[in-house]
């Protein structure tokens, strides 16, 4: 069979990436240039400063992946880019870039969303398999997507409001930690232990989360402690927090595992990275559920990138998914519809 | 040899093809947020309709600001594509510059939060450079004896964007032309430290 090979770019956020790809599971080269210094110092991404990023970036990067891929454009299959979800002034710069490639080089243009990439990255460490349950964790997303096959996203959770990642920064921020917050609290829960008591947060349907009264359990606790003249143990704080917010994480996808019959589980996104997360997923998926295989990606695809994208296109290739040259980015994106060309207005 | 002329830093869509000498069509749509949506579609349009293939292309012209933020980023991202990767020279202009032609011309593009950018040109030449101004300030430039090019709805007159895609032509030998493409950024006049949190 002969070889795909997609040139793949995704700018939905605060990283500017292009990877090429061969059969979705062979990373040919890949590279991110990362704003996360310039974010530290703005407390945060900016949108603006982001995108102004992306567009100083975009054509140095693909320039140097199909150097180190020792490849001409003419030789890839497809141009595959982040449509959405993110931010948009971001998905703007990929999404012209794989538009200008594709049109000046005549080759198929593969939109993918940004999520489904997340739970493919998951194919550069072994094939997946059907039915799959897929935990995404970031700093834009907190979803339990139930997929039955290649492509068919079904998400049978989400966040009502703060996804995880957000919820880490923002009690990152209440604890004068640095941007961005998690990374931070992960390593300082390792020195202390889950003393304070937090509400695990509550939510009516049994798959869907919660994660903005954390932080405001954070601040109480804090002030309790003040009040009573006591001293705050910043790294007891972080494990205590940590401790609740992925203990009720687990819950919801233990819940899915008995409520769905899968027979894989893995892990996505950018939390996926974090160290006491995916000691509970090896530690419970081992003793309770031995018959359910799993994936734990590896850090580098954790975090946002582009090889993910050039992953999750290469099937959308082999379904036949093409976009047209009017394809736009969008902010938000259904992952179940796939596909999304979205309303377009005429001109004047 | 053709030079396409990318202009998407305002409200327009405008795209210009032209040989050596003239411009020879363009496709000027009134399109503000989608021109991301239509640049690639109406640029193969335009070659298409003239019987143009995109090698017969060698540079490429784009306006780089002062403009809206997203606009100009759309231009120009498609341009360092254009140049970076399928290896086209890529030239420059001022926006303000372009819609002011050869005339002696005071341009005046909003800036919102009631402040425009403002430039002064003649013959092609800058007087002053490019810079963002209050409406209030700009009230009091507005008896010069020099034409008022842009959003002048502003300031109570009719609005006015003057043969933009003849002066691609008009300004050939003001294309600045860009050593480095992969360098190349929007002229903003706002710099990123001033989203500084406070
Ligand atoms: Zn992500």
């Amino acid at each position: 069979m002969k070889d795909i090979i997609i040139l793949a770019i995704e700018t939905s956020c605060d990283e500017t990436a292009c990877a090429i790809v061969k059969n979705g599971n062979e990373i040919l080269a890949s590279n991110v240039a990362s704003q996360i210094d310039v974010h530290t110092l703005y407390g945060g991404v900016v949108p603006e400063v982001a995108s102004r990023i992306h567009i100083e970036n975009i054509s140095l990067i693909i320039k140097e992946t199909l150097r180190q891929a020792n490849m001409m454009v003419e030789e890839v299959d497809a141009i595959a880019f982040t449509q959405g979800p993110g931010l948009i002034g971001s998905l703007h710069i990929g999404t012209l870039a794989a538009k200008t490639l594709a049109w000046a080089y005549n080759k198929p243009l593969i939109p993918v969303h940004h999520l489904s990439g997340h739970i493919y990255a998951n194919a550069f460490v072994k094939d997946l398999k059907f039915p799959l349950l897929a935990l995404i964790v970031s700093g834009g997303h907190t979803e339990l997507v139930l997929m039955k096959q290649d492509y068919d996203f079904k998400v049978i959770g989400e966040t009502l409001d703060d996804a995880i990642g957000e919820a880490y920064d923002k009690v990152g921020r209440v604890l004068n930690l640095p941007y961005p917050g998690g990374p931070k609290i992960d390593s300082l829960a390792q020195k202390g232990n889950p003393v304070y008591k937090l509400p695990q947060p509550k939510v009516e349907s049994p798959l869907d989360f919660s994660f903005s009264g954390l932080k405001s359990a954070v601040m109480q606790s804090i002030n309790r402690l003040e009040r009573n003249n006591q001293v705050l143990s910043v790294a007891d704080m972080c494990a205590s927090f940590q401790h609740t917010a992925l203990n009720t994480l687990w819950q919801k996808v233990e819940k899915a595992l008995e409520t769905y019959d899968v027979r894989q589980f893995v892990l996505a996104g950018g939390v996926a990275a974090n160290s006491q997360l995916r000691k509970i997923v090896k530690e419970k998926m081992e003793k309770n559920y031995p018959d359910i295989d799993y994936i734990i990606p590896p850090l580098k695809y954790c975090t946002d990138n582009a090889a993910m994208i050039g992953a999750s296109a290469y099937i959308a290739y082999k379904k036949g998914i093409r976009a047209d040259y009017d394809i736009g980015a969008k902010a938000s994106l259904d992952l179940a519809n796939g596909l999304n060309k979205g309303k377009i207005q005429k001109c004047i | 040899m053709y030079t396409i002329g990318i202009d998407t830093s305002h409200q327009f869509l405008l795209l210009v093809l032209m040989d050596e000498k003239k411009v020879i069509d363009y496709i000027r749509q009134q399109c503000p947020k989608l021109q991301s949506e239509y640049i690639i579609l109406e640029l193969n349009n335009l070659l298409k309709r003239n019987g143009v293939a995109l090698a017969e292309v060698s540079n490429v012209v784009v306006s780089i600001g002062p403009g809206s933020y997203t606009g100009v980023r759309i231009g120009l991202t498609v341009a360092k594509i254009l140049g970076s990767i399928v290896g086209k020279n890529v030239y420059t202009l001022s926006t303000l510059q372009l819609y002011a032609g050869l005339d002696n011309a005071l341009v005046l593009l909003d800036a919102r939060a009631k402040r425009c950018y403002v430039g002064r040109y003649n013959k092609g030449s800058a007087l002053g450079e490019d810079k963002v101004m209050t409406n209030e300030e700009i009230r009091e430039l507005l008896n010069d004896d020099v034409t008022l090019i842009g959003d002048l709805q502003l300031f109570d007159k009719e609005s006015c964007y003057p043969e933009v895609e003849q002066n691609f032509m008009r300004l050939k030998d003001r294309w600045q032309k860009a050593s480095n493409v992969d360098l190349l950024t929007p002229a903003y006049l706002k710099s990123s430290q001033e989203y500084l949190r406070k």
